[in-house]
């Protein structure tokens, strides 16, 4: 009965925050992504990126608290020069290009701190993120390719900010510290995301 | 907006030039020690398999760069040539070859009578090798796996034919591809492509 009791206030107070937030329900969002490669990522490609996207979906479950889902995808790119590539008793030498894709799809949790309030200008944001990473590792040397790909386990906390276009437009920008865990072929990641975007309320 | 920006930048990756598309590979027996080998014999002629676009007036000169090119190298790593025309009483401990190709071939499988349909003149009876004859054909360890070249690839092996196997198969047990312009003359890139095969190849040294 005490249970009950406490589920039943819990719903109350989830339900009174969600009405006082009746017109912000959630967020779609929609951002360009750049991205560093970071720790041993860096010998796949280390080249500052400018390719990447976003779309993001989220709805309010408490007061300044929502829960979603992230589709991102990032691609890192970078021309090596001459290099050499030893694997068992052959060695590979030639211009090398290297590639590293990554498109999680990804559980996301993030708190708004002051969003409640009604004249909020400027919303900072904290988040973390949780999901399946599809990798693909692509290293081309002269003419030759090598190539891994497939899916890995892998987190994402972040942190942002979101400035008050209008009633229900946002702009945002936050930044993201990836870290996939090996998986079969694919080697462990990590990398550095920074977003900006714009965010529209329901 | 995205994709259309994504595809135009993927077209400005990768090899741009044709000269990006330069590959080098080495390839070695892991069961072969390299310590003991000092002497080696190498034809002064490159095989062309089986035609390619180099015009017949230009091989001499071809040949005799390219085998310059790779003797130097092996004399930086300790080896020491013996003639050709040799009286005999020093046998190799290993022969070098090195021909040029211009079609799709494999390593693993060599192109249909490579070995005798162009091997066949050298005079491996002088060389100290009577037994190996028609028949007979180069083998890659099947663990190195099969690597297709196509145009313009100039293969360097190192053949040790004293452990023949049963079907004739003599062992290669170093193998230096350049694979690029090749076939169309002698080129830099070409010459310092044979550099780079011994550069990166330390456990061929013997100093």
């Amino acid at each position: 009965m005490k249970k009950i009791s406490i589920l039943i206030i819990a719903l109350i107070t989830i339900g009174t925050s969600l009405d006082t937030l009746a017109q912000k329900r959630g967020f779609v969002s929609i951002a360009w992504k750049t991205g560093l490669t970071l720790n041993d990522s860096k010998n796949y490609a280390d080249e500052f990126s400018l390719e990447g996207g976003q779309f993001g979906f989220e709805r309010f479950v408490a007061k300044n608290l929502s829960l979603g889902m992230d589709l991102s995808y990032s691609h890192f790119y970078e021309e090596s020069g001459k290099i050499s590539y030893e694997t068992g008793n052959t060695t590979y030498t030639g211009s090398g290009f290297k590639y590293l894709d990554a498109t999680p799809i990804l559980v996301s949790g993030k708190y708004y701190l002051g969003l409640d309030k009604q004249d909020a200008k400027i919303v900072p944001y904290v988040g973390v993120s949780t999901g399946a990473y599809y990798i693909k590792e692509r290293l081309e040397i002269g003419s030759i390719a090598f190539e891994d790909d497939g899916w890995a386990f892998g987190f994402a906390p972040q942190v942002g900010f979101m400035v008050r276009l209008d009633k229900k437009a946002w702009f945002f920008t936050d930044f993201t510290y990836n870290t996939i865990f090996e998986s079969g072929d694919i080697d462990k990641h990590t990398y550095l995301t920074g977003s900006f975007g714009i965010k529209i309320g329901f | 907006m995205m994709s259309m920006a994504f595809l135009a930048s993927c077209d400005d990756e990768g090899a741009e030039y044709v000269d990006e598309l330069d590959t080098i590979v080495t390839r070695y027996d892991e069961s072969f020690d390299f310590e003991g080998v000092q002497t080696y014999v190498m034809p002064d002629t490159v095989v062309y398999v089986p035609e390619v676009s180099i015009k017949s007036e230009s091989r001499e000169e071809f040949d005799e760069v390219v085998l310059k090119q790779v003797a130097e190298n092996f004399e930086k790593m300790g080896y020491t040539r013996l003639e050709e025309n040799a009286d005999g009483s020093e046998d190799p401990d290993v022969i070098v070859t090195i021909s040029l190709m211009e079609r799709d071939v494999y390593a693993v499988y060599p192109y249909p009578g490579y070995w005798y349909d162009y091997w066949a003149w050298y005079d491996w009876g002088y060389w100290g090798f009577p037994w190996i004859g028609p028949g007979y054909s180069p083998y890659y360890p099947p663990y190195w796996g099969v690597y297709s070249y196509s145009t313009g690839t100039l293969v360097v092996d190192m053949i040790q034919p004293v452990q023949i196997d049963e079907e004739n198969h003599v062992p290669v047990i170093w193998n230096g591809l350049f694979n690029g312009i090749a076939s169309y003359g002698l080129d830099e890139r070409m010459l310092e492509g044979i550099d780079q095969m011994f550069e990166q190849s330390p456990y061929l040294s013997q100093q």
